[in-house]
């Protein structure tokens, strides 16, 4: 554990020096920024656009980050032959795979834990600078009609800017405000998804280049957001044949690799819990908050499948020739 | 040194070329673009099974970013023809990319029915909203169908449809069941209607608030009436197709088989009941300044028995009883609920009014109000005609260049003073 521990942290060293990962970093904090820029333009519904775009943003630059950073990791020490001090050390070369995995998964998050918290500071400083909050907070009515100002617009501004990156700070730690509610709990799923995308990259970079592996992560992220679809596809097959016996020739075929891609892939759409943020459940008595409950057994299946894709890149690891 | 300014040259002389090139030929593109539609485009989008599939599990933001072009769509509208099927493309789209953003929904109905005038691809849009399994808790959608069905497409059995639903809807405002109410009134539903005044009537004066219970009441008046004035005008075809004439006074349609052991509520009744039953759970006595213009109860409906309420502890809770105790089966005129009698208004009798509100059989206060607005209206005409002549006119001929032809609506007759120029009705000289 120790030695994983080791690898892992060392492989976070050496991940927050990559400058794509800055790169990536700024350009979600900026689209995220943006918004609530762009947010304005809607007549309707502007939070919702705000919670969708952070939430959509926080997933996929946590997945870019994942690809783009995951896929050398592996590549780099055999490249530079710096992976030869590591296996002649005792050091399992599953332990080794293990620990750049959970490297790469700090780096993930910790990356995640900052554009979360760029994120529910945007919701909460939005917030506060409501009009009608801003109004209330600097003037004060002394009769129909009249106000008396007392506050600055611009330091409201910067000390509402504070208090809700504080906020935003404290989010993280399990508080929230009605705006807020449960969207940590998106993030978590959405973090577990990416968990599942992590260790397709770690399994890619063990056999084949960086190319190839980014190619293959991104095909797999795509084909486990379709594999709802790709079921619903072959569904349709055997409905159009009149049941599946009734299959034949080459749509027999597609049918049955329809299936097992369905349940080879993994099933992202489980994970996905952003409309639920956005339109969940909620209590008749506070129609502002929406409720997303945790799925437990979809959290098990997140945890057991990037299990075994671990254990099928430490198998290939094993059997790997580094000359 | 030279080379190097010559290769500087050149390389100034390929940019300016090769650039300038392209911009004369992004001017040419541009001019086709002005010729096509504004968000023409929008009708280009593949179909919503395609979007879907290319945004992976990002439909929402897709949806978002579609929704900022629906509105700028929308907005742009005054440049093109006002064609209405690129932005209902776009509302469809964007629902189907995410089925519970409600704004999509009410905001779509609103830009294709009531901006653009297909109210029926409206409510399309709302029916698909309607049922959504994240927006079966929300009154909103249901209640802009209601909307456009009442107010724009004159279909009150539909409105009442829609009404329903967001009646029920768990974040429904109170106010939702009084329009719906108003609704089943509207389309000849009186008991529902009348039941549904009556639970916001119970409602007000169990909290109490006054204010309330004398829109619910003037509400549950407005019902009754409407009710009353459907068994009348039924009763009025009747005489006439069998009489083959019109009825010179109300009482005449009494024998009618419209207006036999018919059924209906009555007001004094039910502030009758109310009396009682509060008398009876120790509540206060219903205040006098909601019992304005309004047919009070009887002694004999004073003293009417009633039921047991160790049941109930508040009016709502006897809801049921007095609704039931409200009805009353009866032949003839029914009674006016507003302290008035039903009369035939003689001006209007065989005519068809083209203003709904102007009523054949209306109440007599309301007859009077009628008449006393002919007066007004006739003896401005007088006015005219005496200053363009100089002097008073001689004959209400000389005043309308005919005999009038305008019948008193109480049946009896306008009398010309040609000395004073004062026009009066004998059956309402006060007026």
């Amino acid at each position: 554990m120790g030695k994983i521990l080791a690898i892992a942290l060392n492989t976070f060293k050496e991940a927050v020096r990559n400058k794509v990962l800055y790169f990536l970093l700024i350009f979600a904090l900026l689209i995220m920024g943006f918004s609530s820029v762009i947010s304005d333009l809607s007549i309707a519904a502007p939070e919702k656009m705000v919670i969708d775009l952070g939430l959509g943003a926080i997933d996929f630059f946590g997945f870019l980050i994942s690809v783009f950073v995951g896929i050398y990791l592996i590549y780099n020490e055999m490249e530079r032959k710096t992976i030869y001090t590591i296996v002649s050390k005792p050091i399992d070369r599953q332990q080794f795979i293990l620990g750049k995995y959970f490297g790469l998964l700090i780096t993930v998050y910790v990356n995640i834990a900052i554009m979360s918290i760029f994120f529910f500071t945007v919701l909460y400083f939005r917030e506060a600078t409501q009009p009608d909050v801003v109004t209330k907070a600097i003037f004060k009515e002394l009769g129909p009609g009249k106000f008396e100002s007392v506050g600055n617009y611009y330091v409201y501004h910067v000390q509402a800017f504070f208090i809700a990156a504080g906020k935003g700070i404290a989010t993280l730690f399990g508080y929230w405000e009605p705006i807020t509610h449960h969207l940590l709990r998106v993030v978590f799923m959405s973090a577990m998804s990416l968990a599942i995308i992590t260790a397709f990259a770690i399994l890619y970079s063990t056999f084949s280049t960086p190319t190839l592996s980014a190619v293959f992560t991104f095909l797999t992220f795509i084909i486990g957001n379709l594999c709802e679809d790709i079921l619903r596809y072959a569904d349709k097959l055997a409905q159009k044949a009149g049941g599946v016996a009734q299959l034949v020739g080459p749509d027999k075929m597609k049918y049955w690799f329809a299936m097992v891609a369905t349940h080879i892939t993994p099933n992202l759409a489980l994970l996905d819990k952003f409309s639920d943020a956005v339109h969940g459940p909620w209590d008749a008595k506070t129609p502002t908050i929406h409720s997303v409950p945790i799925d437990w057994v979809v959290v098990v299946y997140g945890i057991t499948y990037v299990a075994g894709v671990l254990s099928l890149a430490c198998l290939i690891f094993n059997r790997r020739n580094f000359k | 040194m030279r080379g190097s300014i010559i290769r500087t040259l050149i390389l100034w002389i390929f940019f300016l070329g090769f650039f300038g090139y392209a911009v004369s030929i992004q001017h040419e593109e541009l001019k086709k673009v002005r010729s096509n539609q504004p968000f023409e485009d929008n009708l280009r989008l593949p179909s919503s099974e395609v979007l879907k599939l290319t945004a992976l599990r990002y439909d929402m933001v897709a949806a978002d970013l579609l929704w900022i072009r629906s509105i700028q769509s929308f907005g742009g509208r005054g440049m093109t023809n006002r064609d209405w099927r690129p932005v209902y493309d776009l509302f469809d789209k964007i629902t189907d990319l995410d089925p519970g953003f409600e704004q999509c929904y009410t905001f779509g109905n609103m830009v294709i029915g009531d901006e653009g005038g297909r109210q029926k691809e409206g409510l399309g849009l709302i029916n698909k909203g309607m049922f959504q399994f994240s927006l079966l808790r929300q009154y909103r959608i249901p209640f802009e169908g209601m909307y456009v069905a009442n107010w724009q497409m004159k279909d009150v059995d539909k409105a009442r449809w829609y009404g329903r639903i967001a009646r029920k809807r768990a974040d429904s405002p109170d106010w939702v069941p009084r329009i719906v109410a108003y609704l089943e009134v509207q389309s000849g539903a009186y008991y529902i209607g009348f039941d549904r005044f009556l639970n916001n009537f119970l409602l007000a004066v169990d909290a109490n608030d006054i204010g309330l219970q004398s829109i619910a009441l003037n509400k549950l008046k407005e019902s009754v009436d409407k009710w009353n004035k459907s068994l009348l005008n039924k009763a009025l075809d009747e005489y006439t197709s069998s009489t083959g004439r019109l009825p010179s006074r109300i009482e005449d349609l009494a024998t009618m088989p419209a207006l036999k052991n018919y059924e209906v509520a009555e007001i004094s009744r039910l502030v009758a009941l109310c009396e009682r039953y509060l008398q009876k759970l120790s509540r206060p006595e219903l205040s006098d300044d909601i019992l304005t213009s309004i047919t009070l109860p009887t002694q004999a409906q004073m003293n009417a028995p009633i039921e047991d309420t160790t049941n109930t502890r508040n009016m709502l809770g006897l809801q049921n009883l007095i609704f039931r105790q409200c009805l009353v089966k009866r032949s003839g005129i029914p009674e006016e609920p507003n302290g008035s009698h039903y009369v035939l208004n003689g001006t209007l009798l065989g005519t068809k009014p083209t203003d709904e509100r102007l009523e054949v059989i209306a109440s007599e206060n309301g007859v009077r109000e009628y008449l006393q607005n002919l007066l007004y209206a006739f003896r401005a005409t007088i006015d005219k005609r005496k200053k363009e002549l100089g002097r008073t006119p001689e004959s209400l001929r000389e005043v309308f260049y005919c005999d009038p032809v305008t019948t008193e609506p109480f049946g009896g007759k306008f009398q010309y003073d040609p000395k004073t120029g004062n026009l009066r009705s004998t059956s309402a000289p006060d007026l």
